[in-house]
């Protein structure tokens, strides 16, 4: 389904991404592990379209089309998502209008008639009940004032809105209490079939435990130094990352 | 000056030419005049001026006399849908009795000031001019000098109106450049409560000069709620000042929307005259082309327990500018006074300017006061969040816009209204086109 290949990015001139290769195929969950700073959120951003990123080399192939081709919206509505680290603040936006607007952009990418407000209202139910979300909130402005935990609960309940083929998970996890955390890979699980796929960033192994992943990679210095099952996850959490960097300074 | 501009006395012989029934009672006519002659135009120099020029204004030979009709389909036209209300019509500053309601709610009595002048109104006798309105610039002067137009509206004390009041002002030309000098006169009495929406419109691209100067006294208990609508296109221009003063308990509101003027500059007067008064001031610019957009606004507490609060903001794009200067007087004695005022702008050019200015000045020490100002572009995060769940570039700037508007909205009151500001601001903001784009 995903194709990396050699891929390079710098932002403001400063490179992070060094030589990413990486092959998911439908129906993997991929863990992404790795140290602060080492480029994790960045590839997320370059995966998504982010155009403060600049591709310097590589590419990118999502189902046969050139994904460094296309604009974020239009990598969106071919069914890229991605979860944000950190969700942004949109005063003034009703979660709401942002989600009818963006099911009615796909579907039109689809061909599709806008939905009719009753079936919007039923999805908007019927995704907000799998992530446990308060009702009430979707009248709020887009993360406006939400806790942590709302605001990631927020990003899954949009994947499960959109149904995106492949869903890049950036940290969902962190700074989760371990009810909320139980409720996002609920969520997560529940949205797994055997045609999509994701990429799940997280700095804890604890995750793993309720999303569980065919491969774990170890993302160092803007590349994939280490690539396992899941025994590499625990032997992570046991003894950090200096041996990994170790190895990898040491080439 | 250069030649083809209008000089100073010009301006003052221009309106006194014809044999007129002025609104201003003689004796402060006679001072105004006086004043005139020995003021000088505001300048760059002015603190109060320094982002606004007033050259504009002084660029046209404008006429008295310009006629222009307007057919009751147009004025339909203006009127806010789903909105019960009571329409009065002035073209030109000429009151429109046939396109105007007639039969008002009783203890309202609305009429042009120079019929409330003649008939010796006493309300009319005892209120004009008691803000010393005349004195505070060389406009609002010339208005006292030459007005000949304007509203007269009483509202009697315990009144509650079932209807809010709207005022259409048109601008209409066949031929000539309007020049229009308008005087207001509000009173609301003691425990009342009125709506009234004053919206200006141009039905001709010829430049205009609105100049409006407004008195507004609010009793005991009373409540007034202003909302101001300003759309006299591109090469409208309009000075406004008005004075507000509030008596004890007493709530004022007003909201102020400006679509479009070659230049507009709004002063807001408020004087909270006894305690615990609210003053609670939005507003909203949208500026384009060459518009200049400036909002003024002075807030005096010069009585403890009051509550003033203003949201104003802006977007600005092309070569357009938009400034507000804010200020804000805590007395001494003011204490428990409550005071927030914020100004926020959204440039959507590089060639756009915003200029920014609050100023508080307080004396008191037990007080809640905040300000707040920013300027800058779109947030980039959040195009870029709302793009990546497939909304495109362009309808994601907009939705943030109208965002952006939205917020001030919410101060209004009155939903119906709200909504009807919310449709034209959308139809605004989707008439736009879109830059190159914007990352980074
Ligand atoms: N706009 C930018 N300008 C300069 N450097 C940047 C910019 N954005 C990110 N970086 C740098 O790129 C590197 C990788 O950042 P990234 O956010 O991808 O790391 P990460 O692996 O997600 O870290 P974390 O675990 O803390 O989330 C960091 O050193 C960061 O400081
Ligand atoms: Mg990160």
């Amino acid at each position: 389904m995903l194709t990396i290949n050699n891929l390079h990015a710098s932002v403001d001139g400063k490179k992070i991404l060094n030589g990413i290769n990486l092959e998911v195929k439908k129906g993997e969950v991929h863990a992404i592990m790795g140290p602060n700073g080492s480029g994790k959120s960045t590839l997320a951003s370059v995966l998504a379209g982010r155009e403060k990123f600049q591709v310097t080399a590589g590419n990118i192939d999502f189902d046969g089309i050139d994904l460094l081709e296309l604009s974020s919206e239009v990598r969106s509505r071919e069914g890229i998502f991605l979860a944000f680290q950190y969700p942004v603040e949109i005063p003034g936006v009703s979660i709401t209008n942002f989600m009818k607007a963006a099911v009615n952009e796909h579907r039109k990418h689809k061909g599709l008639e806008p939905i009719a407000p009753s079936a919007f209202l039923r999805l908007m139910k019927e995704k907000k009940a799998l992530v446990e979300m308060e009702a009430k909130l979707s009248n709020r402005s887009v993360n406006e004032g939400f806790s942590g935990g709302e605001k990631k609960k927020n990003e899954i309940f949009q994947m499960a809105m959109l149904e995106p083929k492949l869903a890049v998970l950036d940290e969902t996890d962190s700074g989760l209490d371990i009810d909320a955390l139980r409720i996002v890979a609920n969520g997560v699980n529940k949205l797994k079939t055997s045609e999509n796929a994701s990429i799940v960033i997280t700095h804890y192994q604890r995750l793993l435990d309720y999303i569980v992943p065919d491969i774990i990679h170890v993302l160092y210095n803007g590349r994939i130094v280490k690539t396992g099952g899941r025994e590499l996850a625990l032997e992570l959490e046991e003894k950090g990352y200096d041996w990994i960097k170790k190895e990898d300074d040491g080439k | 000056m250069t030649q083809n501009k209008f000089t100073k006395d010009e301006l003052l012989t221009f309106f006194s030419a014809e044999n007129k029934k002025f609104v201003a009672p003689d004796d402060i006519r006679t001072k105004a005049i006086y004043r005139y002659n020995t003021s000088r135009f505001p300048s760059k120099n002015d603190e109060d001026w320094k982002h606004t020029s007033i050259e504009p204004l002084l660029m046209h030979k404008y006429s008295t006399n310009v006629s222009g009709r307007i057919s009751n389909e147009n004025i339909e036209k203006l009127a806010i849908s789903d909105l019960p209300h009571y329409k009065i019509i002035f073209v030109n500053g000429k009151f429109c009795a046939d396109l105007s309601d007639s039969c008002f709610a009783k203890g309202i009595e609305i009429k042009p000031i120079t019929d409330a002048r003649e008939s010796n109104n006493s309300v009319f006798n005892s209120f004009f001019e008691k803000t010393n309105i005349s004195e505070t610039n060389i406009f609002t002067t010339l208005n006292s000098v030459q007005a000949t137009e304007g509203m007269f509206l009483e509202v009697a004390d315990n009144t509650q109106i079932d209807k809010a009041l709207h005022v259409i002002h048109v601008i209409s030309s066949d031929s000539g450049k309007p020049f229009t000098q308008f005087r207001n006169l509000i009173v609301v009495g003691k425990n009342s409560r009125i709506e009234l929406f004053q919206t200006y419109h141009s039905f001709t691209d010829e430049a205009s000069w609105t100049n409006v100067v407004t008195e507004a006294f609010i009793s005991k208990n009373a409540q007034l709620s202003q909302m101001i609508l300003q759309g006299e296109g591109n090469h409208g221009m309009q000075t406004n000042h008005q004075s507000v003063w509030q008596e004890r308990d007493s709530r004022y509101d007003c909201n102020t929307v400006t679509f479009c003027g070659k230049l507009v500059r709004n002063e807001l007067k408020i004087e909270f005259l006894d305690e615990n008064c609210s003053a609670n001031l939005s507003g909203i610019s949208l500026a384009d082309k060459k518009q200049h957009i400036d909002n003024y606004t002075n807030i005096n507490h010069a009585k403890p327990h009051c509550e003033s609060n203003q949201i104003y903001r802006a977007i600005a794009d092309d070569f357009s500018s938009v400034v507000f200067l804010g200020r804000v007087n805590v007395a001494k004695n003011a204490q428990k006074s409550l005071a927030n005022q914020a100004n926020n702008n959204i440039l959507m050019s590089e060639t756009a300017k915003i200029y920014s200015k609050p100023q508080l000045e307080i004396y008191a020490d037990d007080v809640k006061c905040s300000h707040g100002s920013t300027t800058g572009r779109l947030n980039d995060e959040a195009l870029f969040y709302l793009s990546a769940r497939g909304i495109s570039k362009d309808g994601a700037r907009k939705m943030l816009l109208k965002a952006f508007i939205g917020e001030v909205l919410k101060q209004v009151k009155n939903q119906k209204y709200s909504q009807h500001i919310e449709n034209l601001v959308s139809k605004r903001i989707d008439a736009t086109k879109e830059k190159g784009e914007c990352h980074k």
